[in-house]
């Protein structure tokens, strides 16, 4: 039986925007706007959207780097937000984040050895023999041996610093871990190595993965649910083959459609214009200005969720029962 | 048979480091017909980039062609004085580079950044060069281009940036334009506008295109032909369609197998051990031989000819020359 | 890549060391008593005695130049470290925790800019009397604002970087972040401030004995003895040279360095 061990429900988080004058009105960003979803135990789930879409915000949210405008974490079903410092430390050693670029998610001053160490010295996890295994067995396990101990990030090539990455993230031996673009920075190749990395972990220690990425194809290998974020708001979550082969949502569809291949190219559908600025989104639902089949309805009022088959979800006018004017197949 | 507009003989391409100088190309002959999208694809480190930048003549100081010949259209772009070179470039070779912001002025309206190669390579008054300008702006798909003419880059989303750049590429008319990873930097629905541009133009303008990436999706999506580098060598060509589903040299195929996707789910992904040699970890022989899951002894000493497979399709792997095992 | 080369960076060094060294010496030895006068002898050219002659009441020069300089060095590191904690800590608590902090530090680090720096210790003295330890405090007030903003922007700089983010996520606190992952990170931008405060402290120091509100008598200060060797500018021209070539040596020594170390600093960036 697989529950939630994530629970994120209707987050908001507004950034405030710096005044140019001092007569200026405060104005917000809204880089998340509404989101709700939950990952259960052991699954990976896929975040996707595109920069500005407020896809990293989510991540930070869940590990509290950032506070909430609005809305609640729960995690095994208490709200992170009600944790004293004590057991927030606590919780800290189940959550952890691998970010995209391996170049600055280490410290560059510090060696391996000690990157490794930090995690165990923070939550003063067993003796210096206990560390000192485990930070071996560790580093084994992401295919690294005893010989990168000394060295110092900048002499390790991106693929080996994403494994450091990694291996520092998994050392505290968390159930979840946020990998924010993680693998996108490197090459094809050293990509499929991280990968297969990443679902090795994920069978030995029976992790729970939220996979945040722009890459479609790295997004429909990997996980197992996925949800689309545009402007802040999540347009359509579901199982990733349903969600991967027939999107319903028309950014989601576009969305796929980029990756499509050669022989279906007729398919392929381009939207036009840029991403509206977050500062000032659209009002109504927010695809509206992209979208070919928007109706009146779009541009007035956001669309409420409907369901599809089981978890499918989509926020749009088209899938309105009382307003459906394209048929569904 | 058609003459080449570029062609590239036998170039090699090194480094003076301080403590030596190190080979970074070797080898390199391909080339471009009119009419032709020529893909180059390869990992970082390859020598994707420095190809480009040795055919504009515009190779980093410590960097210099060794040895070979770069021809265009009959005249040895080597052997090529800078006054002459300046002409070539921009008019008849244009290059678009894979940010767009650094690429453009910051301190120049657009509209100016794209007359100004005209104001160098032709005699057309001022009012002609904004006409044109502003019907290249439309053609690569501002159309609000009398009122983008006089914005400033930073006011543009990266999306219109990277189309300036290529109006700036376009306006002179040349003959070859040089793209090195033009959408990376682009957002999914945003590179797919770039790239259905570049579709455009090759439809209604002929002109031919080098294509740098390291993204088979957009090759496939692009190109008419690949070139694959690894470690400063072409170790094989041929039509996108063959060799995409028929690769021949392991290398190709490593790289073609661990790209991920839907049907791959659950599945382990191939992986290439190891990672691309540094300039200075490069040693004689095949310089994948390290690598290759399919290594003959020979790989470590020799490198292999260049063996024709199919057509234009062409592979350097010993795998594939008179004499060796058949393992595959 | 290429082993950096930076060739002002060791002309810096080395001036800085011979200029330390001699430093040292004059504490254990100068050829003469820097302070015995001898009417007979007054602005005596250079001699195999006097090597670089002697002044208007003929004191040995070179070895005043040699006592000025533990003044130099004494009012260079004091001043410095003045400077250098109270900026350090005022530019780490605003860079760190931004918000309100960060704009009321901020504005009082404005506010002192506000000020030419020679004019503010003037001020300074004007108030609290001229001396040592005076002139001290005043030029190390002088150079908060350079560290309070070079330290405020490295550590804005690094809290954002990932690693930051990711001890956080850890479980790290403050004291380990601020410790462990932005200061040593935060100190080589530090360095450059330091030399470059080093030798601008020297300067002021010279500017303000010259103005007869530094270092009093009888402490020797290269400043001052420029200031007694005016007058005598015809009559006994090295006197004004080697006081002027010992400041110019040392703000030159001290600059090279801060020059070296961005130079290096931005080659690793």
């Amino acid at each position: 039986m697989t529950e939630a061990l994530v629970e994120l429900e209707n987050i908001h988080k507004y950034y405030k925007q710096r005044r140019r004058k001092l007569t200026d009105k405060n104005k917000y960003v809204k880089a998340v706007h509404g989101v709700s979803f939950s990952v259960k135990e052991g699954e990976s789930f896929g975040l996707v959207g595109e920069s500005g879409s407020g896809k990293s915000t989510v991540g930070q949210v869940i590990l509290q780097l950032t506070d909430l405008t609005q809305g609640s974490v729960r995690y095994r079903g208490k709200d992170v937000a009600s944790f004293t410092k004590r057991n927030l430390k606590d919780w800290r050693k189940k959550v952890q984040i691998v970010f995209q670029d391996p170049y600055a998610s280490l410290n560059p001053k510090k060696t391996v050895g000690w990157i490794l160490n930090e995690p165990l010295t923070i939550h003063k996890m067993g003796d210096k023999y206990y560390r000192k295994n485990k930070v071996l067995q560790t580093l084994e396990d992401v295919g690294l041996d005893d010989s990168y101990l000394n060295r110092y990030p900048h002499e390790l090539s991106g693929g080996q610093r994403q494994r450091v990455a990694i291996a520092s993230a998994i050392i505290l031996n968390p159930e979840f871990i946020v990998i924010d673009e993680g693998v996108s920075a490197l090459d094809v190749s050293v990509q499929a190595q991280i990968l297969n990395l990443l679902k090795r972990l994920q069978k030995k220690y029976n992790l729970t993965y939220l996979f945040i990425s722009h890459d479609l194809n790295v997004v429909q290998y990997f996980c197992d649910r996925i949800a689309v974020m545009y402007l802040g708001e999540i347009v359509e979550i579901g199982k990733t083959e349903e969600l991967g082969t027939s999107p319903r949502h028309p950014y989601a569809e576009a969305l796929f459609s980029s990756i499509l291949l050669h022989d279906e190219e007729e398919k392929r559908i381009v939207l036009e214009g840029d991403l509206p600025n977050p500062a000032d989104p659209p009002s109504g639902c927010p695809f509206h200005t992209r979208c070919k089949y928007a109706m009146n309805v779009c541009r007035v009022t956001k669309p409420t969720t409907s369901f599809f088959s089981g978890e499918h979800k989509v926020s749009c006018h088209l899938y309105n029962e009382k307003d459906t004017v394209r048929n569904i197949t | 048979m058609q003459t080449p507009i570029l062609s590239i003989e036998n170039m090699d391409v090194s480094f003076q480091l301080s403590d030596g100088k190190y080979k970074a190309l070797e080898d390199i002959s391909f080339s471009v017909f009119p009419d032709e999208v020529v893909g180059i694809v390869g990992e970082s480190g390859c020598g994707k980039s420095l190809t480009s930048q040795a055919i504009l003549g515009i190779l980093p100081k410590n960097a210099q062609v060794d040895h070979g010949e770069i021809a265009y259209k009959n005249n040895n772009l080597l052997e090529m004085k800078e006054n002459d070179w300046q002409e070539i470039r921009g008019s008849a070779l244009s290059m678009i580079f894979q940010e767009p912001m650094t690429a453009l002025n910051p301190l120049l309206t657009v509209g100016k950044q794209i007359s100004e190669v005209l104001k160098k390579h032709t005699n057309l008054s001022k009012k002609t060069r904004k006409q044109k300008t502003i019907s290249m702006m439309k053609e690569v798909g501002l159309s609000r281009a009398e009122e983008l003419y006089n914005s400033y880059p930073h006011q543009l989303s990266g999306g219109m940036q990277q189309r300036i750049v290529i109006a700036i590429a376009l306006i002179a008319e040349p003959d070859l334009i040089i793209a090195d990873e033009p959408t990376t930097a682009l957002d999914v629905t945003i590179q797919a506008q770039i790239l259905e541009l570049f579709r455009k133009l090759k439809q209604y303008r002929k002109t031919s295109i080098i294509f740098i990436s390291h993204d088979w999706g957009v090759i496939r999506h692009i190109c008419d032909r690949v070139l694959v580098m690894y470690a400063g060598r072409i170790v094989e060509q041929g039509s996108v369609t063959e060799i995409i589903s028929n690769p021949k040299h392991p290398y190709t195929k490593g790289l073609i197998q661990s790209i991920p996707d839907h049907q791959k789910k659950g599945e382990e992904l191939y992986t290439i051990a190891g990672k691309v040699p540094s300039l200075k970890e490069r040693k004689g022989g095949c310089p994948f031989a390290d690598r290759c899951s399919s290594r003959l002894d020979i790989c470590k000493q020799q490198f292999p000819e260049s063996v024709v497979m199919e057509g234009t399709h062409t592979v350097k792997c010993h795998l594939y020359l008179k004499g060796a095992v058949e393992t595959l | 890549m290429a082993k950096e080369k930076s060739i002002p960076f060791y002309i810096g060094i080395g001036i800085v060391s011979f200029l330390l060294v001699v430093m040292l010496i004059s504490i254990f030895y100068t050829p003469h008593d820097p302070n015995a006068m001898d009417s007979t002898n007054r602005l005596a050219a250079p001699s195999l005695e006097h090597p670089f002659g002697t002044d208007n009441f003929g004191r040995d020069i070179l070895s005043r130049v040699m006592e000025g300089s533990q003044t130099a060095f004494i009012i260079g590191i004091s001043a410095v470290s003045i400077g250098l904690i109270i900026g350090f800590i005022l530019g780490a608590s605003a860079g760190y925790f931004g918000g309100w902090v960060d704009e009321i530090i901020s504005r009082f680090i404005d506010a002192m800019l506000a000020f030419p720096g020679i004019l503010l210790a003037i001020m300074l003295i004007a108030v609290f009397s001229t001396g040592m330890t005076n002139t001290i405090i005043a030029l190390g007030i002088m150079s908060i604002p350079s560290f309070a903003r070079i330290t405020r922007s490295s550590f804005m700089q690094y809290k954002k970087y990932d690693f930051v983010k990711a001890s956080i996520a850890k479980g790290a606190g403050s004291i380990r972040i601020i410790f462990h992952h932005i200061l040593p990170n935060a100190i080589s931008p530090t360095l450059v401030a330091v030399a470059l405060s080093f030798s601008g402290a020297i300067l002021s120091e010279s500017g303000l004995s010259y103005l007869g509100l530094g270092v009093q008598p009888p402490d020797p200060s290269w400043g001052r003895m420029l200031k007694e060797a005016q007058p005598y500018i015809t009559s006994a021209p090295w006197y004004v040279f080697i006081t002027g070539v010992a400041i110019t040596l040392l703000v030159l020594g001290f600059n090279l360095l801060a020059d070296g170390l961005r130079d290096k600093q931005d080659k690793k960036a």
